[in-house]
């Protein structure tokens, strides 16, 4: 689906302030695939998914969507990669700016063409998404609560259709109740449509609930990028990038360490009570 | 210990529309605050408790009620200065909070404003550098620092007034995991170190494990007060308030569901480690 090849970018190439902030990445990310990407502040990720969509141009190096290089193709195409990969930013509720929320979510399909029965066929579809009731359509968005004006800034992106959708820290700033609800949305999402989901988050507990695998950006190349047991395997090495793994995680690998017979790859609290429940009913039966 | 806020029987609303009913923030809100604490507040979006920590440097005035700041009344505009000099308050996005083009002269703004001599103005800004761990950066630009270290500056900013509290709020919600562990082992070290009161407003459980005593809000009132380990008790109530418990309680209690008698308030990683060798105290053997 999304393929780079030796993707480069530098800021403020030609001036003394010339600084690469990604550099030589080689990824292949699958279709249908949930990617969480993660990597310390400065560490390239917001560069590297801008490129997804053609907002930045690579300095050198390639970016193929579904095979085609997006720079050697016509600018027709470029404008159509807008529509194909979604980008929702980090506090997106601060881009909401029409009268309704029905009027904003339709901004994006209506500049895709699209027919006005269409257009409000995918408003339906993408407050459904989010999980708002249809009432809220002819609010004004400024209305809303924080919670809910992000939820419609998301759904104004899910109105695209795209096969690939990003988000930049989508749960930032929301209580624990809202980061669920919003992370399950998603998650609801890419099963029902099957497209392309990428995730960047600095919470390793809500990568490993939601991503199949993990993409790790550090200094500006990709460190990593496997499914979610191997990249939490090294937990050494992501906590020198700045990063960490879920305390359950930290938990279990100490168990091991200490002669139990407990699995590593345990990321949620779901799997740390089930892995418990296994030891526990074997100790029980031998007992007995 | 003497009390450095006392908060009685607040009550605020925030203006709105004529002939809309107003929406009470916070109702009728009694706590003492003992110099020399460190509080955590946890509560759901649009619960109370930015608008509740805005009260403690007279940023919102009450409506009704009284606010009693190291013994100064917070509704006398008169009182203001001294208050806001001894109760300084850093918020989520660091961004916000930086105006200066070079780190010491940013951490030196509130003192000019304040018209401390040059000398004392001088030692007072390697001072709380140094309390920062930032003495390094001094002649930086804070834009190009990372998250935590932007967040270390503004609370030197801060710390630089003398300040006897220091609230913050979500000070870590836009952090990378590196920038949380700076920021909340910089305001753990404070407040051992240095007796300086420390208010935190957070989402992160695990951060309100750390602080002596935890506080609860919902819907305007104070629901919980107590130890962390008090307060983590109520799963149950917690997840009726939107909020989680660390993923150590959460497994606790998971297990307790199933009949497996383990204590719930097990809050760091350490104590969750042990609780779990007793438990599968019997498995090892058994297997090897």
């Amino acid at each position: 689906m999304i393929k780079t090849e030796h993707l480069s970018h530098a800021y403020g190439v030609g001036t003394p302030f010339e600084t690469a902030a990604i550099e030589d990445v080689n990824i292949h990310i699958e279709k249908g695939d949930y990617v969480g990407i993660i990597g310390h502040t400065g560490s390239g990720k917001s560069t590297l998914i801008s490129h997804f969509n053609a907002i930045l141009k690579p300095t050198s190096g390639r970016i193929l969507i579904d095979g085609r290089d997006l720079w050697d193709a016509d600018k027709k195409t470029r404008i159509q990669t807008r529509f194909d990969v979604g980008l929702v930013f980090q506090y997106p509720e601060y881009q909401l700016f029409e009268e309704t929320v029905y009027k904003d979510i339709a901004f994006g399909p209506k500049n895709m063409g699209l027919s006005a029965a269409e257009i409000e066929k995918r408003v339906e579809k993408a407050i459904h998404f989010v999980g708002l009731k249809p009432s809220v359509l002819e609010k004004s968005p400024f209305d809303l609560s924080g919670g809910q004006k992000r939820r419609v800034a998301i759904a104004g992106v899910m109105a695209l259709q795209p096969k690939v959708l990003i988000l930049d820290e989508p749960a930032a700033g929301l209580d624990p109740r809202g980061r669920d609800e919003i992370l399950s949305r998603i998650r609801d999402y890419h099963k029902e449509t099957k497209s392309t989901v990428l995730l960047v988050s600095h919470s390793m507990e809500d990568i490993s609930r939601n991503a199949n695998s993990i993409l790790v950006m550090n200094k500006g190349r990709c460190a990593m990028h496997a499914s979610v047991p191997e990249v939490f395997e090294h937990a050494d090495e992501l906590v020198q990038m700045g990063l960490d793994v879920p305390k359950i995680t930290r938990v279990f690998i100490s168990l091991q360490e200490k002669g139990y017979p407990v699995s590593r790859n345990v990321y949620t609290v779901e799997q740390g009570k089930a892995e418990l429940m296994r030891l526990l009913q074997k100790g029980g039966d031998q007992n007995a | 210990m003497s009390k450095i806020i006392e908060v009685s029987q607040l009550n605020f609303s925030y203006p709105v529309d004529e002939g809309m009913a107003p929406a009470h923030a916070l109702h009728d809100v009694s706590l003492e605050i003992e110099e020399g604490e460190f509080v955590a507040i946890l509560g759901h979006n649009g619960c109370g408790k930015s608008t509740l920590a805005k009260h403690f440097n007279g940023i919102l005035k009450a409506d009704s009620g009284r606010v009693t700041v190291l013994g100064l009344d917070a509704s006398d505009e008169k009182n203001i200065t001294e208050i806001r000099r001894n109760v300084g308050m850093v918020f989520q996005n660091p961004d916000n909070q930086l105006i200066a083009t070079v780190v010491d002269e940013d951490v030196a703004f509130a003192l000019e404003n304040l018209g401390v001599p040059y000398d004392e103005m001088v030692k007072r800004v390697d001072e709380a550098l140094e309390m920062v761990d930032m003495t390094r950066y001094r002649h930086h630009a804070p834009h190009r620092l990372s998250g935590g270290q932007k967040q270390r500056i503004a609370i030197a900013g801060i710390l630089a007034m003398a300040p006897k509290c220091i609230v913050l709020d979500e000070p870590t919600a836009m952090l990378d995991p590196k920038g949380r562990r700076e920021v909340m082992k910089t305001i753990t070290r404070l407040n051992r170190e240095r007796g300086i009161t420390v208010i935190l407003i957070t989402h992160y459980m695990d951060e309100a494990v750390q602080a002596d005593r935890v506080v609860v809000m919902g819907e305007g009132e104070v629901i919980l007060d107590g130890t962390p380990k008090e307060v983590f008790q109520n799963v149950g109530l917690l997840h009726s308030l939107s909020l989680d418990v660390p993923q150590t309680a959460e497994l606790m209690f998971a297990l307790r569901q199933e009949d497996i008698k383990v204590p719930i308030a097990v809050l760091t990683e350490e104590d969750c480690i042990a609780e779990l060798e007793k438990l599968l105290g019997g498995v090892t053997h058994d297997q090897n």
